[in-house]
Formats: structure tokens, C-alpha cells, sequence
């Protein structure tokens, strides 16, 4: 009897918020994604990527020694991409791709001094 | 004593109320700054490494065999469906490892000398199946190459540690072999026979047991016997798949490896809101169709005698107006005596008439047509007479089918003697069958826009409204409904439960009823399912709606995972 009474106070403790990696529009019109401990943002025109770094609060964090590589899928073919910094919390890239619906990347970010981290975008099926 | 159990109580509801007013505060410890990272709760430390990604299309777990191996489970997100001939093309920290090949249905494995870098690994999934491409990333911790085996050991490691520790296990069969002497010596035998003149054997076996059957301890002890058997034959059978154990996890969750859900048949569903026809639960039963059946019965006592080929049997097709048998009136002596007697009257006057009629033709033109014809009307007046009577001491009454259908209830013998009105045939015409349900709130009933029904197997029937009563019945209001269409071999008089459909809507979750079991609480649970081998079980409100749907009014939410089928078998998991 007791024991169940304490296994229903401690239901109360389960964490409610599964649905963490809810892609969502970011500030510059991209789509945002948990990437690690952060959040990035990706942009797809063309042939070009460009991808915006925000810690967990959404503060720009500094590009500079960071490196990714970025996967793509798009309209049946694959590509890979290697971003590089080119402004405060900005890195871009081109590669043999064209942005079109349907297209899906996965970005591995190096971050200095930390572990690779992967996240996956569907750039161009914001609605 | 008692004031140490009041100062228990109080201090478990001190710690309840606690628990309750921290948890508001708690729950933000989870999240940063508006959103949670998805802190995705680990499955067992016990089970093999392994990753999991989806997109919405795919769902894919990769599972780290004891062999550096590289099990890959695809299925569609949203179904759980396993996906079969789908090319799986993994990348691992950018290196590319090649496809993987298909080791079974919807089961792919790679093997790479990649997979044994110990450490935290990004792996890329792109998967083709059919139409679909898709990019997958998931992260691997791959442990150090010291790592104990995780799946259950195969014979030849045992072999091994048999021959590496003899002493032990030599030690552990003594007291294993000892636990089953004590266990056999321990088990209750039958009291030795109090009366000398009974015969032993008899006296040490159970009543009723035939000399050659196994006592009832053994036949106890059988199906044990067999669940240890496949207990320890599962992983030999499975081969070098990892098998984990399912498991119920400390915070409520379960955990389900791919292949056991593979095995359950799993599927799942998204749960999206809609509206539903309200539907009202009553009691009834399967009766036959008043104008499709029938009962025979002899309209007087008799005795029964077969026809020509013997009495129907049960379950024999009858056309309508066969004969099922024949009554043989019986009179009392009396009675027959009297009936006799005026037959030999009838026969008499019979005699006399007929000589009237002869000579009265003969003198035809001298005698009036008039007596002429009167004499014959005699004649035969006393014909049909003496007719009418003769059955009744020589005749037999054919017993007739009323209706067409099979025969459902025998109750005649040859030579039995029955009474007037006794009920000796029912038939039934199977496909023309009603049910009968019974309102105990007539109000509730008083717009029906469609019905159906479960049988107590968990079949649905279709069910078309006929009629409501108008007069209560034992506190209930009596409706009828048509069987339309349904289960095969429905019998009369089994229990079924009717859903009444009433124009009034609701708006919920529609799921099918098998996604909605009961918990050991007796409280109605989904299984919904998080992530792909994680299971969190989901108190809901849910009132059924056709047999094979329920409503889900409140305890899930929109966009969930639910687990569609095989939720009971996920529920006894321990």
C-alpha cells in the first residue's frame, strides 16, 4: 500500500518534454535545430549552406575555429560540404548540390576543443 | 506500537505532499531557457549498445552485437512496420562503411573494423526503400574492447567457463541436484490407505486418474519445466542477433528491443482527434429470428415414432414442411373401447346403407330420384365417419418442420410418450439470426442511428435496429436487432455485448480497441511509444465505439505514438 502511494508521488517527477528536437523557424529565416548542447540554424540557396551558431539560450556564439561537415540529399543525389567560418557565428560552404524540396542534410559541427556533434535539417520544407 | 504506525503515516503524507508541491517546481530542471534538450532516458546499462534515429518516414535502430557487429532494425515511423529490401548505407565520423546487408526480414547488418574503435561515434544512416531517401544521424558510444559479452552467452561460451572454473561449477550441480532431492522428498504424498482392502494403487493416485496418467505433481511442474526449456533455448535460436530482454525500466517506462517487437507483431498509430458518434454499451444476446425459425411441438399425446430415415439430427437442414417424425395418439382402454365400438356401429349401418342404395337403383323410374340420392348422401356420410374415426385407434400424426433451417434442439427418442404441447424440435435458419439487447435506461435509447456488437471471443458483428419494446421487461426496455453481417457460428442464447449508436457526437482520439487494455489497477491504458524501443504506458479515458474502435476522450495527446497492436503483450513485461 505504501510503497504504491510513493511510486505515484514519484510519477509526478517524469519529464514531460519529448518532443525536444522540434524543428522551428530561426532568426534568419532558416530552420533551427538542436545541434549537441546548441542550437543551429541552416540556410540552403542554390549551391550555397550557411549555418548560424546560438548556445542553448540563443546568443550567438563565436565561428571561429569551428568546422562542419555537412551530408546532403537533394533531388536523389548526395554531396558533402565543408563549412567554414565566415563571420561571427556564421559558416558557409558550397558544393555540388542545388537546394529543392525534399532535401535533407546532416550537419556534423566540431565545435574548438569538443566532440563532433550531429544534427539533421530539412532546409527547404519549412512551411 | 500504535503511536510508532500513526508516526509512519504522517511521515509518508508529509513526504507525499512534498513530492507534490516540489514537482511543480522540478519539472523546468529538465529544460533550458523555454524548450528541454529531449533528455531521452537511456535504456538498460545491461543492453547492448545501441542508437536510435527517425525522421517521418523512417525509424531506424542500430544495435552493437558482442561480435563488433553492427545490427540495423528499419521500420516506417509512424506504423512501426518493418521496411524489407531498403538499402542502409552508413557513414561513421565521416568515413563511409559501406551498405549493409540484409540478415533477415527488415534486419540488415554491417560488419567493419571501424565498429571496433571504442568511444562516442557520429554514424550516418542514408536509406533508400523504394521512393523514399532518407538521412538519419545517430550517435553510438562504442565501449572498450574489454567489454563483457551483453547478449546471453552462447553454448560454446559456456562450454568455456565450465572448463575454467571446474571446481565451481561442479559445487553449484551438487546443490542443484541436492535442491531436487529435497524438493522431491518435501512434495505431499497421498496417506497411506486407512482401509486394508483397498488396493494400493489405486489409493496413491488421484480419483478418476487412469493407471497410466502422471500424477499431479508432475503435470504442475510440466509447463515450468517447458518455459525453462525456452528460456534457455531463445538465444540459441535467435543466433548471433543480440538479444536483449525486455524490461520494465525504474521510471515506468519499458524497454522493448527491436527484435522482441518484431516478434510481438508490433504496430503503431498516430493519434489525431476526431469525432465519433457517441455509442451506449448494453447487454444482449443472440436470438433467433421469429419469422426465420421454429418449434415444433405435437398438438397431442402420443407416442413418437421416427419417419422413414430416422429422426433429424442437430445441425441437419430442413426444408419447410418435412416430416421430422410421427406421434401415435394413446388412449386410455375406455376410450378405445368406445371408438371401436362405433366403428363396428358405422360398419353396420355402412352394410345396411349400401343395400339400400343397391335396391333403390334397381328401381330407378318407379322409386323418386329425390330417395335415390338421399340414400347415397347417407352412404357416404357414414363413410366419412367411420373414416374420421379409424386414426384414432390405427393412425399416426406427422410431425411437420414449420419453417426451413437447421435443427438446433433434439429432444424426442423413439418410442417416447410425450404430452400435448411438448416442445420436441427447434430450427433455426443460422443466417437469419437477431439479437436481443435490454436498456435499463429506456431515455438513453430513444434515438438509435446505428448498432453493433462484440461476442464475448472479441468478434464484431454488424447489427441493423429493428424494433424497441414498449412494455419493461424485468426493469429493462427490450430492442431487437438484425444481425446484417458477422461472425460464423453464432449460436442462440450467447451473451453478446451491444454498442447502441446515438446521433450525439464527442470528440477524441479514435483508436482501434486493441490499443486500449487494462492495467492491473482495472484503469484503461495506451501504450505510447517515445522513442523506438521505449514504451510509456498512458492512463486514458475511452469509451468504445463500434466493437473495433475506441474514443480516446482524454489522456493522450495529439501527434502521439500509440501502440495499435500487441499492447497486451507490451503490458506483461516485468
Amino acid at each position: 500500500m505504501i510503497p504504491r502511494r510513493l511510486l505515484l508521488a514519484s510519477l509526478i517527477f517524469l519529464p514531460v518534454g519529448a518532443q525536444a528536437h522540434e524543428p522551428r523557424r530561426g532568426p534568419n529565416g532558416g530552420q533551427k535545430v538542436d545541434i549537441g548542447t546548441n542550437h543551429a540554424e541552416l540556410l540552403a540557396a542554390g549551391n550555397t549552406l550557411r549555418l548560424f551558431l546560438f548556445d542553448g539560450a540563443d546568443r550567438p556564439i563565436p565561428a571561429a575555429g569551428a568546422t562542419a561537415q555537412v551530408l546532403i540529399l537533394a533531388g536523389g543525389r548526395q554531396a558533402t560540404v565543408a563549412l567554414a567560418p565566415v563571420g561571427d557565428n556564421v559558416l558557409a560552404g558550397t558544393g555540388a548540390f542545388l537546394a529543392a524540396r525534399g532535401m535533407r542534410a546532416v550537419v556534423t559541427l566540431t565545435l574548438p576543443g569538443q566532440r563532433p556533434v550531429q544534427a539533421r535539417f530539412t532546409p527547404m520544407d519549412q512551411n | 506500537m500504535a503511536v510508532w504506525t500513526w508516526g509512519a503515516r504522517v511521515l509518508i503524507r508529509v513526504l507525499l505532499l512534498v513530492a507534490l508541491l516540489a514537482a511543480a517546481g522540478l519539472r523546468p530542471a529538465f529544460s533550458h531557457e523555454g524548450h528541454s534538450h529531449g533528455e531521452e532516458p537511456a535504456p538498460p546499462a545491461v543492453a547492448a549498445p545501441r542508437a536510435e534515429a527517425h525522421s517521418e518516414l523512417f525509424e531506424i535502430v542500430a544495435v552493437l552485437g558482442p561480435d563488433r557487429r553492427l545490427w540495423l532494425y528499419l521500420d516506417r515511423h509512424a506504423t512501426s512496420e518493418p521496411i524489407d529490401g531498403a538499402t542502409v548505407q552508413v557513414t561513421l565520423d565521416g568515413e563511409d562503411l559501406g551498405a549493409a546487408t540484409r540478415a533477415g526480414e527488415a534486419t540488415y547488418l554491417l560488419a567493419n573494423p571501424a565498429l571496433e574503435r571504442p568511444g562516442q561515434r557520429n554514424l550516418v544512416f542514408i536509406i533508400t526503400a523504394g521512393e523514399d531517401v532518407d538521412l538519419l544521424p545517430a550517435t553510438l558510444e562504442i565501449p572498450a574492447a574489454a567489454v563483457a559479452p551483453t547478449a546471453a552467452p552462447g553454448s560454446a561460451e559456456l562450454l568455456s567457463m565450465a572448463l575454467r572454473e571446474p571446481v565451481l561449477w561442479a559445487a553449484g550441480l551438487v546443490l542443484l541436484l541436492l535442491g531436487i532431492a529435497i524438493g522431491r522428498a518435501a512434495t505431499p504424498r497421498a496417506l497411506p490407505p486407512l482401509v486394508v482392502a483397498e488396493p494400493p494403487a489405486t489409493a496413491t493416485r488421484a480419483q478418476g486418474l487412469p493407471a497410466g496418467a502422471p500424477s499431479p505433481g508432475r503435470v504442475a511442474a510440466a509447463p515450468a519445466a517447458v518455459a525453462l526449456l525456452a528460456v534457455l533455448l531463445v538465444p540459441m535460436i535467435a543466433g548471433a542477433q543480440p538479444m536483449d530482454a525486455p524490461r520494465r525500466q525504474p521510471d515506468g517506462s519499458i524497454f522493448v528491443p527491436k527484435p522482441s517487437q518484431r516478434l510481438l507483431g508490433l504496430r503503431t498509430g498516430t493519434a489525431e482527434p476526431g469525432e465519433a458518434a457517441v455509442a451506449i454499451p448494453l447487454t444482449g444476446r443472440v436470438v433467433a429470428d421469429p419469422n426465420a425459425s421454429g418449434r415444433v411441438q405435437a398438438s397431442e399425446a402420443g407416442r413418437i415414432e421416427p419417419p422413414e430415415g430416422g429422426f433429424p439430427m442437430l445441425g441437419q437442414r430442413v426444408a419447410r414442411g418435412e416430416v421430422l417424425g410421427f406421434v401415435v395418439p394413446i388412449m386410455a382402454a375406455q376410450d378405445r373401447v368406445g371408438v371401436r365400438a362405433s366403428i363396428a356401429e358405422l360398419d353396420a349401418l355402412i352394410v345396411i346403407g349400401e343395400a339400400r342404395v343397391r335396391r333403390l337403383t334397381a328401381l330407378a323410374g318407379t322409386v323418386a330420384a329425390r330417395e335415390i340420392s338421399d340414400a347415397r348422401a347417407d352412404l357416404e356420410g357414414l363413410r366419412q365417419r367411420r373414416a374420421a374415426n379409424l386414426p384414432a385407434v390405427t393412425g399416426r400424426e406427422p410431425i411437420l418442420a414449420p419453417s426451413a433451417g437447421l435443427i438446433s434442439v433434439v429432444r424426442v427418442a423413439a418410442g417416447q410418450v410425450i404430452q400435448a404441447q411438448e416442445p420436441l424440435f427447434d430450427i433455426v435458419d443460422p443466417t437469419r439470426l437477431w439479437v436481443e439487447a435490454i436498456a435499463f435506461d429506456p431515455a438513453a435509447v430513444a434515438e438509435v442511428s446505428g448498432a453493433s456488437a462484440v461476442t464475448a471471443g472479441g468478434e464484431a458483428l454488424r447489427l441493423g435496429f429493428v424494433g424497441r419494446g414498449m412494455t419493461l421487461r424485468q426493469q429493462g426496455l427490450p430492442l431487437h436487432f438484425r444481425i446484417e453481417s458477422g461472425a460464423a457460428g453464432l449460436a442462440v442464447g450467447q451473451p453478446v455485448t451491444v454498442l447502441v449508436e446515438t446521433p450525439r457526437r464527442t470528440v477524441g482520439i479514435v483508436l482501434p480497441a486493441q490499443a486500449v487494455i487494462r492495467n492491473p489497477e482495472g484503469g484503461q491504458v495506451v501504450y505510447e511509444m517515445p522513442s523506438a524501443e521505449r514504451f510509456l504506458p498512458r492512463p486514458v479515458r475511452a469509451q468504445p465505439l463500434d466493437g473495433q474502435h475506441v474514443l480516446v476522450t482524454a489522456g493522450l495527446e495529439r501527434g502521439a505514438r500509440v501502440v495499435t497492436s500487441g499492447a497486451g503483450l507490451i503490458a506483461q513485461v516485468r
